[in-house]
């Protein structure tokens, strides 16, 4: 069956595509950590910082619609502070007399807007693989990596056995009371654990039948080139000088 | 000939009060290609998991190349002891081929060299070179089943243990699968109830039901007698 991926761009050719995910990892945490810590007044510093990321984006050659439609899942958590908007009590408020009680959503969304359209750059980009591999040799625990690669390879397989057993019962359904229907998928729900758990036997049986001993070993040859360097120094003043002059 | 699996009085109950092995007895000789048959839950997978020193049991002594399983030498014995998985889903739990292939010998202790070299030649094996940095995911069932061998052979084993290896293969794949198999050498144990197949690669073939082993004779010996087979709900 077919999904979407999260890294469906990445075997795109361009010069984000072509850098090693650790300098991508490190520019794109730099960018988020600037943005997050900018006061949310500074306008001109966000166009600046906008700017950046849209340059990025078409150096990246990821279609616009696409890096568009991937940020928009923070707007939930954004609507989630709109409601809490009236109950704030402001420490403040001479920001808000001038700009207004949505000063505090504006604050949000442009940052977290900003770090999603960066990390979704930063994912679209890369393999997940490489990713993971980019994480690792920057000294995050193995284990965590495993854990997430491990989520990443099985998420689809079981995402395709609840498809399976929806199907099963779609095709003896013939419409019922809606106390029995939350019935039914409680039970689909208690099948996917026990089917996950005997997979999660299975796979650690094959795991110890191909010597492993309790230690991660990953094999890693990523190499950091000149443009590397260079993509990191650019991309570094580039934000210091935001920063500092606008 | 030389012995390399030895089973004396092996019994197995699951934890959950389930016989699944009853006294078996049991010579493997180096070369040969053992076939084991018998319908659902007769213990066959059960058997293989036990020459891997994945399951243990209490009752009855296993040696693999004359040496009893005990902690000390699970690693070695792994090693020479490859187990091809029913489910190649299973076998494939890291994010590229890759990676993979080369989860058994990086956990051997090989260096990065010899690493790179043994997957390239297991891939080669399985003429599944040039897929190493796809994802599992993305590869078609036979594919699965093929890179699934390939973990196995780039740990160089001796002894191939095959879970139902024509399992859900469509016939083409499957006649290719069974090409690839009858190249290697190693002595090997195939469990299935692809009777056709089993009767084409093994030497001597083993009837396993309920945990028992009902009978142990040569291929053609067994798949003439209607009877047998009959009884054990194999036709």
């Amino acid at each position: 069956m077919e999904h979407s991926f999260i890294d469906k761009y990445s075997n795109l050719d361009s010069i984000i595509h072509r850098l090693d995910p650790r300098t991508k990892i490190l520019s794109i945490f730099i960018y988020v950590v600037f943005v997050v810590l900018t006061s949310p007044n500074k306008f001109s510093e966000f166009f600046g910082y906008s700017v950046l990321i849209f340059i990025l984006i078409f150096l990246s050659r990821l279609p616009f619609g696409y890096v568009l439609r991937r940020s928009f899942v923070i707007f939930p958590f954004v609507f989630l502070v709109v409601i809490f908007v009236p109950f704030y009590k402001f420490d403040n408020p001479v920001e808000i007399y001038r700009y207004g009680r949505f000063f505090i959503v504006w604050n949000v969304l442009i940052k977290s807007w900003l770090s999603v359209i960066a990390i979704t750059v930063l994912t679209s980009t890369t393999r997940f693989s490489v990713l993971l591999k980019g994480f690792e040799k920057l000294k995050l625990p193995k284990f965590l990596i495993m854990c997430v690669s491990f989520m990443y390879r099985y998420i689809f397989v079981l995402i395709d056995e609840v498809q399976r057993l929806q199907r099963a019962r779609d095709s003896r359904y013939f419409g019922g009371k809606f106390f029995l229907q939350l019935k039914v998928y409680a039970n689909i729900i208690g099948l996917l654990f026990i089917k996950t758990y005997n997979r999660a036997e299975r796979v650690y049986q094959n795991m110890v039948s191909r010597g492993f001993d309790g230690n991660i070993r990953i094999l890693n040859n990523l190499k950091l080139t000149s443009l590397d360097f260079s993509f990191c120094i650019v991309f570094s003043l580039i934000i210091l000088v935001i920063k500092i002059l606008v | 000939m030389k012995k390399v699996i030895e089973i004396k009085n092996l019994s197995y109950t699951y934890p959950d009060g389930k016989l699944a092995l009853q006294d078996i007895s049991l010579d493997i000789f180096e070369g040969e290609s053992v076939g084991i048959i018998g319908p659902n839950g007769a213990g066959k997978t059960t058997l293989l998991l036990h020459l891997n020193g994945i399951l243990k049991s209490k009752n009855g002594k296993i040696k693999i190349f004359g040496k009893e399983l005990n902690n000390g030498n699970l690693r070695t014995i792994r090693s020479k002891v490859g187990l091809l998985f029913q489910d190649p889903e299973d076998q494939l739990f890291m994010p590229t081929v890759f990676d993979d292939v080369s989860f058994g010998p990086l956990n051997l202790g090989f260096s990065k060299d010899i690493v790179i070299q043994k997957v390239k030649n297991a891939l080669e094996q399985v003429k599944m070179a040039g897929f190493e940095e796809r994802s599992p995911h993305h590869l078609s069932y036979g594919e699965k089943k093929r890179v699934a061998l390939a973990t196995i052979l780039a740990m160089e084993p001796e002894i191939l243990l095959l879970d139902e290896p024509t399992g859900n293969l469509d016939p083409a794949t499957r006649r290719e699968f069974i090409e690839l198999l009858k190249n290697f050498n190693h002595t090997k144990i195939v469990a299935g109830h692809d009777l056709e197949f089993i009767k084409e690669i093994s030497t001597r073939v083993i009837l396993l039901n309920q945990g028992r082993i009902i009978k142990d004779a040569l291929p053609s010996e067994i798949f003439s007698d209607q009877k047998i087979l009959f009884e054990n709900r194999l036709v």
